[in-house]
């Protein structure tokens, strides 16, 4: 009896918090479907004729977003991969190697997550003007790539101990360089830890919005930058600002889904002695 | 699939000595191992055996002496380079893999032909019977199939030496008993030197040709195990050896007789060679029941099933005495008891063996 309790209560909770987060991005959902006349609509719940005009509009139109999802493509993208090739040479060594001063290393790296990235945007733009790195996509992929690395090492550290020592050094002895081992026997078990890592890097460059406003200028602007044309101050086209809301969306979720298995299996890989991915 | 090259297998520790921040893990470790030998590496756990058997095999560097496999040095070698095979403790299989890929891995790495790698893999699942199970992953194996593969993985690339770390000590007590024996057939059949860790003294003695005996980061014993068994150096290796181990008393030599704790005994020829303070060993098996001997109180009596053994009170001296055949011991009861004296060991002070006859 208690027990059922217990899940009903669970259940209830967890409804809750389901509504709670989904209510905007449903409302955002729906928003963007309705003309500006059907959005303003009062009472707010009244039918309305669903259009795809939004979509069309900031899709094909001439405010189109898809250069700035091109944008967004390419700092994520090179920020993950860039991130990922330092990181997991790096975690490698501070889980694995006998790194002097590894505790202290380990500490630096976590430390610099710790400074609240609104108080480097100054120094920030005042070096990369000197720099002449503003307004490119370089200097924002420096800038994602040096807010990511320091938390991707410290998520895949954590894998990469959890990989029994002695299976390295199986492959050793099996003839294989550190490298071939690294390759053949580390990394793919150390895969769950790396999707996940690929999903929250990907996820903070996609979703970054402080930097690319001020150090982007006019010349690099991400979905996330451009979406704020269409709050002006006359008007706030609401119905624009969901449609492109909701694709800047697709990608992430879409990453998640695909990523949901192995970082389910990154989770539970290890927790059962001599246990593989099937 | 004999072991490969000139099929030979030596190997030579010279003066090896390696330490661990401040602590000393082994000294002056000097050592050789005979080809096709079956050689034991044996000990308390952190006397040095494992660390021993991971500088052979090159994980681990020494700080001094120097490690020889046949006329070639190798203490600096890579373990890939070595021409050597290890089977873990913990297996070490690669899960992600098939067993017929872990077994390939190791030819992989030195590209060999595909065709080639299958026959070998096909060949040494043949050997430990797990031919059946090859494209399986390792999760889906039994202990004793996880063990197999690990074995498989071990001899696919016949090596001219096999490191085997505890291989039995996670399967249970009767599939032990059994690769016990299976290993030994394997060994014999590759001719193939190993070089075999293990706490357990049992599984030294019945596989291998000759075993060195570790305490304290030092090798204190090398010999046959009937050598090591019946001679032992020192009172340390007394003490190790047999389960339960020889019983080890101060006592003072005097030709005529031997005073100890509470009792003086006179045995039965005069023991010459040495006098004053000793410890004498004598194994609980050399203790027997008679009519007519030494006084002592039984204190405990345990059954094995087929044997028993004896907790004895000698004057002020605590003996384990075995006894091949089972009879009733009330607590306390006064018995009479006789020394095998011919298989007595007499040790000096320091605790090294005495030529006392």
């Amino acid at each position: 009896m208690a027990a059922m309790l217990r899940r009903v209560s669970g259940s209830a909770l967890l409804i809750v918090f389901l509504i709670c987060w989904s209510f905007p991005a449903l409302w955002g959902a729906v928003t963007s479907f309705k003309t500006e006349r059907d959005v303003l609509d009062y009472p707010p719940m009244s039918p309305f004729h669903p259009t795809l005009y939004n979509y069309r509009h900031i899709l094909a139109g001439p405010t189109s977003i898809v250069p700035n999802l091109e944008s967004s493509a390419i700092l994520t993208v090179s920020t993950t991969l860039i991130t990922l090739a330092l990181a997991i040479p790096a975690a490698y060594a501070l889980g694995r190697l006998r790194v002097p001063a590894k505790r202290p290393l380990g500490f630096y790296v976590l430390a610099t997550q710790m400074l609240p990235p609104i108080g480097l945007v100054i120094p920030y733009f005042l070096i990369f003007s000197g720099a002449g790195l503003l307004n490119s996509y370089s200097g924002l992929i420096v800038v994602y790539v040096s807010f990511s690395l320091p938390f991707a090492i410290w998520l895949l550290v954590s894998y990469f101990e959890e990989i029994p020592r002695e299976m390295e050094e199986a492959a050793l002895i099996d003839r294989a360089t550190r490298l071939k081992a690294m390759w053949h026997v580390v990394l793919p078990q150390a895969r769950g830890g790396i999707s996940v890592t690929v999903v929250f890097v990907f996820l903070n460059a996609w979703n970054e919005f402080l930097f690319a406003v001020v150090l982007g200028g006019r010349t690099v602007r991400p979905v996330t930058v451009a979406m704020f044309d269409f709050i002006s101050l006359e008007q706030t086209q609401w119905g624009r600002v969901s449609a492109a809301a909701l694709i800047a969306m697709a990608p992430v979720m879409l990453l998640g889904l695909l990523a949901q298995k192995h970082i389910v299996k990154g989770l539970t890989l290890g927790a059962v002695k001599g246990s593989g991915r099937q | 699939m004999r072991g490969s090259g000139n099929g030979l297998g030596r190997v030579r520790l010279q003066g090896v000595g390696k330490r661990f921040g401040d602590y000393s893990a082994l000294e002056g470790i000097d050592l050789a191992v005979n080809p096709g030998e079956f050689f034991s590496l044996l000990g308390p756990s952190g006397s040095g055996k494992t660390t021993t058997l991971r500088i052979i095999a090159g994980l681990e560097m020494p700080e001094d002496g120097a490690v020889f496999l046949d006329d070639a040095e190798i203490t600096r070698l890579s373990p890939g380079a070595r021409d050597a095979a290890m089977v873990f403790q913990s297996y070490a299989l690669y899960p992600h893999m098939t067993v017929a890929r872990n077994i390939g891995f190791p030819l992989r790495m030195v590209r060999t032909p595909k065709a080639e790698i299958d026959r070998l893999v096909r060949q040494a699942a043949q050997r430990v019977s797990i031919e059946h199970l090859l494209d399986r992953r390792p999760g889906q194996l039994s202990g004793g199939q996880q063990q197999r593969c690990a074995l498989a993985r071990a001899i696919v690339r016949s090596p001219k030496l096999f490191l085997l770390d505890e291989p039995l000590s996670n399967l249970d007590a009767r599939l032990r008993l059994q690769t016990r024996t299976e290993l030994k057939q394997l060994q014999r059949t590759l001719g193939v030197t190993a070089i075999y860790v293990t706490h357990d003294q049992e599984e030294a003695m019945t596989l291998s040709d000759r075993m060195a005996i570790f305490m304290d980061g030092r090798i204190v014993q090398v010999g046959t195990p009937e050598e090591v068994y019946g001679r032992p150096a020192s009172t340390a290796v007394a003490g190790f050896l047999g389960s339960p181990p020889m019983n080890l008393i101060d006592a003072v030599l005097d030709g005529e007789r031997l005073e100890m704790p509470g009792a003086v005994l006179s045995p039965p020829t005069p023991i010459v060679g040495f006098r004053g303070p000793v410890t004498i060993g004598v194994r609980p098996g050399d203790i027997s029941f008679v009519e007519s001997g030494f006084p002592a109180v039984v204190e405990l009596a345990e059954l094995l099933g087929d044997s028993m053994i004896v907790d004895l009170r000698l004057g002020e001296v605590a003996l384990k005495a075995r006894l091949l055949q089972n009879r009733h011991f009330g607590e306390g009861e006064p018995v009479q008891i006789a020394f095998d004296w011919q298989r007595i060991h007499f040790f000096d002070p320091s605790g090294a063996r005495l030529a006392v006859g």
